[in-house]
């Protein structure tokens, strides 16, 4: 008995690992992929591993940037329901009454314990609801009855993924499941949001989406996982510590599979598989020689390859057009049935004539606003992250609209939702934001609202270069320490002997040091540049470029290098001289007849071999300046040979300087 | 002494248990799954089965490859896979096609805790679930609810 339950004890303990790694943002990268061709080496090397950055996330058309309000969702919840149909009934203890089947139907399924996949049920773990939350007689009605056990707020974003989309986000539905945090919800929500209109519902019915108990991962991942979730759907601690676009883009990830679902399994359909070139060998998939991958994930098999295609179609559709058109067009056809996320025209889901409508009824109190300037602090408010987008243009755009919408949100509630009922359009915030940003564009696009416009779009262009200057000037180093080798880089500017030039050779020095360092993670000479997480490693570059410029123009400007250049100058002085004084004697032990030798013989003799400035110089520095036609002019007005003094040498410097 | 034996006699009985257990799961879902097999695949019989049989069964293999045969689908390249030892059927591997046929563990005599998620290389997460065990492998497609492939040994 004692070996049973050894037995059972160590294969339970096998089924789960503790899942303590810390995350990166792009799992698994640097995983060996167990395929030869070297074509597929070439796209490793030059893919990402998702199809979309989260910044290309942030700025897809019609993405979704704010969940549906608590009004929305009760307006929503409202339409599902029948208000003639209603019924009592016990479900897990809790009794209700009077209330719609609908809504007794999902509570039955948000609190009956099923395996993790909802094959079949768990008696072991199912809970009686009174007892656990103490419901009844407060509470007679669903809603509620989930008030009591999530709280108002989760309880109603679980009721809409539930009843609008199919998927079943309570902890209590599913094995090894944990409850969902109001962020993380929130995320599913929003990658819920940006489906097209023809793919809800998507999920099967009462599908499981849940986050798996938090602490753990699947066994199969392995202790050091860093999957972020699964195609049933499950996601793992890795999903919880990402950032919310990237979680944003993994769950959508997760519903592409559920998209081939849709479609009865697309991506195993032969039009699918043809597309890369897939063949299946048992268990093991090869893509073609020409095939076209979006990003590293996609080329482990096809349902990734599909999964990733679908996704970087939604997030990242221009580079997804331009690089893999062949597939854009068969998603955009097959799966997308024609929308396109490429401008927000191609996708916002809103009927033109109603679109219309809307923008003629709010012509005036948008015309209004675009003549008033705007101010750092509204821009501050409505883009937040500008920095982020500092070298996006359609971003700037987009932070224009944003400011529009919050603006005549603020101002114009009752005008506006009075437009939307009189244009025909639901009332959300999501379809606003659209509307505005769509008016927006367009303006951008019309001559005399582009012209109302540019003064917005440079206000907000120079807050982007304030708040750059702001974390350029807080990355300045307070300090140069004389720890660089400019001696020997900068050897033909301290040759030459101008000090500004030596200042801007040394301050280059510094931020070519820095650069050099910080490509192991941080530099000698600067703080760290306080940039927001998401920024892309261009604009990153960009602002890097520009805290250089600065600095060097700093360097040359201050005072800051004016004593170590004089320093420099001064050893670099006594070093020639000693060199020179040390070649004269070296050539008087050595040539007894150096008093009889022509100027030209006597000089190159001293002074060109082993000449020790010139051997500390860098191989593509140009000649030192002529210290040969010096001395020859100097040594022809004697007769007989002589050393250079030191009077003879400060003579010959300060002619340098 | 006497201790040391009941414990070793414990320890054969659990073995012999867990084999018996084991064996019954073995076979359990063998039976329920070739029912869903296509027509032609029900006739192929491990270590029964010639290579002359297979070909007058299936006909000629878009592709061997050692002591492999495959066939194409409906343009699913490949759905089938034929191991041989020698002249004989070792195992064959089959993808079904869609619509595929719903399964339920419980009914293929498979208990769901011993689900793995597949394929988990090369960083994927595994869009199906496998079960694997003497007698071959399952992939399930737990969405769907349906049985993806099938290896039988």
């Amino acid at each position: 008995m004692k070996y049973l339950i050894l037995f059972i004890f160590f294969y339970s303990f096998d089924s789960f690992c503790h899942d303590d790694h810390e995350i990166v943002a792009t799992p698994c990268t640097g995983k060996v992929l167990d395929m030869s061709f070297p074509d597929i080496e070439k796209l490793n090397q030059r893919l990402e591993w998702f199809g979309a950055s989260n910044l290309q996330v942030a700025n897809s058309p019609c993405k979704a940037k704010s969940v549906p309000s608590s009004s929305e969702i009760e307006e929503f919840i409202k339409s599902k329901i029948k208000p003639d149909q209603v019924q009592n009934a016990v479900v897990n203890g809790v009794d209700f009454k009077g209330e719609s089947p609908i809504l007794i139907r999902a509570f039955k399924d948000f609190t009956t314990a099923k395996d993790s996949f909802g094959w079949g049920l768990k008696p072991a773990s199912q809970k009686n609801f009174q007892k656990e939350f103490n419901i009844n007689p407060e509470c007679r009605k669903v809603m509620c009855a989930m008030e009591k056990i999530w709280g108002k707020s989760l309880a109603e974003k679980m009721l809409l993924v539930k009843l609008k989309h199919n998927y079943n986000t309570s902890e209590y539905a599913f094995d090894s499941s944990s409850r969902f945090e109001e962020k993380e919800m929130d995320d599913v929500v929003l990658a819920l949001e940006d489906l097209p209109q023809h793919l809800i519902p998507l999920g099967k019915p009462n599908q499981r989406l849940t986050l798996f108990e938090r602490g753990y991962t699947l066994a199969a991942y392995g202790k050091d996982s860093n999957v972020l979730a699964n195609a049933v759907v499950m996601f793992f601690g890795g999903w919880s510590k990402s950032a919310p676009l990237k979680r944003q883009y993994a769950t959508f990830h997760e519903f592409s599979h559920n998209i081939s679902d849709f479609y009865s399994d697309m991506d195993n359909s032969p039009k699918w598989l043809k597309m890369s070139g897939w063949t299946k060998k048992g268990d093991e998939w090869e893509s073609g020689k020409d095939a076209c991958f979006i990003s590293k994930y996609g080329l482990t098999n096809p349902a990734e390859d599909f999964a990733e295609s679908i996704s970087a179609y939604r997030y990242g559709s221009e580079d997804f057009k331009k690089s893999c058109p062949k597939k854009y067009d068969f998603l955009k056809s097959e799966v997308f049935k024609g929308v396109e996320y490429t401008s927000l025209d191609s996708c916002i889901p809103i009927p033109k004539k109603n679109q219309e409508l809307f923008f003629t009824e709010i012509e005036d109190s948008l015309k209004n606003l675009m003549e008033t300037r705007l101010e750092a602090a509204s821009i501050q408010k409505s883009c937040p992250n500008l920095l982020e987008v500092k070298l996006n243009q359609s971003t700037i755009d987009n932070c224009y609209s944003k400011i529009l919408k919050d603006s005549i949100t603020n101002t114009n509630t009752d005008k506006l939702t009075a437009a939307l009922l009189k244009a025909g359009i639901k009332k959300s915030d999501h379809n606003l934001e659209m509307l505005l940003t769509s008016y927006a564009e367009k303006a951008v696009g019309n001559a005399e609202l582009a012209e109302k416009i540019a003064p917005h779009l440079e206000d907000i262009k120079n807050k982007v270069d304030s708040d750059i200057d702001k974390i350029i000037k807080a990355s300045m180093p307070d300090q140069v320490k004389m720890h660089y080798d400019f001696d020997r880089l900068c050897a033909q500017e301290i040759w030459n002997g101008v000090v500004e030039s030596m200042k801007e050779c040394a301050a280059k020095t510094i931020v070519a040091d820095d650069k050099k360092w910080r490509a192991f993670g941080a530099g000698r000479a600067f703080p760290k540049l306080n940039l927001p997480a998401d920024i892309t490693e261009e604009a990153k570059k960009d602002i890097e470029e520009r805290r250089d410029a600065e600095f060097i123009k700093q360097m040359k400007s201050t005072g800051l290098l004016d004593e170590a250049m004089k320093v420099t100058l001064n050893d670099k002085k006594q070093v020639l001289n000693y060199h020179f004084q040390m070649a004269a004697q070296n050539l008087r032990s050595n040539r007894s007849d150096w008093k009889s030798m022509e100027p030209a013989e006597f000089c190159t003799t001293q002074y060109a071999p082993s000449n020790y400035v010139k051997s500390r110089l860098p191989k593509d520095a140009v000649q030192i300046p002529n210290f040969e036609e010096w001395c020859i002019e100097k040594q022809s007005a004697s007769r007989k040979r002589f050393s250079f003094g030191n009077k003879d040498m400060e003579d010959f410097l300060k002619g340098k300087n | 002494m006497v201790n040391k034996m009941f414990k070793t006699l414990l320890l054969l009985m659990t073995m012999v248990i867990s084999q018996n257990l084991y064996a019954e799961k073995s076979t359990g879902w063998k039976i329920p799954v070739q029912r869903l097999l296509p027509a032609p695949l029900e006739q192929l019989k491990i270590k029964v089965t010639t290579k002359a049989e297979v070909e007058k069964i299936l006909g000629k293999p878009a592709l061997i490859e050692g002591a492999k045969y495959y066939y194409a689908q409906g343009g699913f390249k490949y759905s089938l896979e034929i191991t041989f030892e020698k002249t004989v059927v070792k195992e064959f591997h089959y993808t079904f096609l869609t619509p595929r046929p719903p399964v339920n563990p419980t009914e293929l005599n498979i208990s769901v805790d011993k689900l793995t998620p597949f394929p988990v290389s090369g960083g994927a997460a595994g869009k199906y679930q496998k079960y694997s065990d003497a007698d071959g492998e399952l992939v399930l497609d737990p969405v769907g609810k349906t049985l993806y492939s099938v290896r039988i040994k």
